[in-house]
């Protein structure tokens, strides 16, 4: 029985059988050296309590939450370091952004003679450019009579 | 869904370093540089300088609808003789994006001027670049509200009033 106990197949009876056996004594010698052990069992299942498992249940709770904060803290970490770099990159983007446009002059006369000279320059390409196109105008224009001699001839051909 | 937030977070910054245009790395390259002149005026400073003067009509209409005027010039010969900014624009790219159209090209005795524009679809142009290659290498360029109709009464208002 003590080599099935061992095993672990025993059933509830027979450990009972054992345990009292084991208290009273009357202990055979040769198994004099499991007494302890069986009292110690005794012992403990006499002091087993209930809140042992929540004793267990709070310090594995105690645990995860330990290692849920971890994870926090380190998303927060690299969110913050994500944030701070766009920030970092986006104040420079916008400083070379607005550089082109730093003002050569701080008087508004003086640029706006600047200004109204480069004007008259693009004016006076873009004016010399559209001349250009006048010529087509004149081609146009001499095209005309030959039109309206084609118009009287169409004319003709439609009433017919 | 964070995720992606970041992710949008990151890239914008990026892409909007990707915009940045042919013309505007031409004058960022050759800003201050010796032999070249950089002249910038913001349009803060045109709106204010247009008000002063009300004498004449088309040329004030159009300074106060600019947002700015850039205008790249090569002053050493030397250096003008190697180099040509159409040429140089073509490198960067500029007329594989199809932004602008070329309006028209003047070519005259020792220049040729190109006119770059870009549309901003009300007949109007939103963008203008003028490209004078030549003896007098220049780049102009006029950004803002530009009526085209506008630029050719200018230089008429000139001649009467100087």
């Amino acid at each position: 029985m003590l080599q099935r106990y061992f095993d672990g197949t025993t059933t509830e009876k027979e450990d009972h059988i054992l345990r009292s056996y084991f208290k009273s004594k009357m202990v055979a010698k040769e198994f004099e050296e499991y007494i302890e052990f069986f009292n110690g069992i005794c012992d403990l299942s006499a002091i087993r309590h209930d809140n042992i498992e929540d004793e267990i249940m709070d310090h594995i709770l105690e645990h995860e939450t330990k290692e849920k904060s971890g994870y926090r803290r380190l998303y927060f970490t690299v969110a913050g370091i994500a944030a701070s770099l766009v920030i970092i990159i986006g104040g420079i983007l916008l400083r070379q952004q607005q550089q082109p446009y730093k003002d050569t002059f701080d008087n508004p006369e003086v640029a706006y003679v600047y200004a109204r000279k480069t004007l008259a320059y693009v004016s006076e390409k873009y004016n010399s450019g559209i001349a250009e196109l006048s010529h087509f105008e004149k081609l146009q224009n001499a095209v005309d009579p030959l039109n309206m001699g084609m118009e009287t001839v169409n004319r003709y051909y439609d009433e017919k | 869904m964070k995720k992606i937030i970041l992710i949008i977070t990151i890239i914008l910054p990026l892409a909007v370093m990707g915009q940045k245009s042919a013309v505007d790395k031409l004058f960022e390259r050759y800003a201050n540089k010796e032999g070249f002149t950089t002249v910038n005026i913001s349009g803060k400073l045109l709106g204010l300088a247009s008000q002063a003067d009300t004498a004449n009509k088309a040329t004030n209409d159009m300074l106060s609808k600019l947002t700015g005027i850039r205008i790249l010039t090569v002053e050493d010969k030397e250096i003008a003789g190697k180099l040509d900014f159409f040429d140089e624009l073509n490198k960067e790219g500029f007329f594989n994006s199809n932004e602008y159209e070329v309006l028209m090209e003047v070519t005259e005795k020792n220049e040729v001027v190109r006119f770059l524009a870009k549309n901003n679809g009300k007949g109007k142009f939103s963008d203008l670049i003028l490209v004078v290659g030549g003896d007098n290498n220049t780049l102009i360029s006029i950004s803002g509200v530009i009526d085209p109709e506008n630029i050719g009464k200018i230089s008429k208002e000139m001649n009467i009033n100087f």
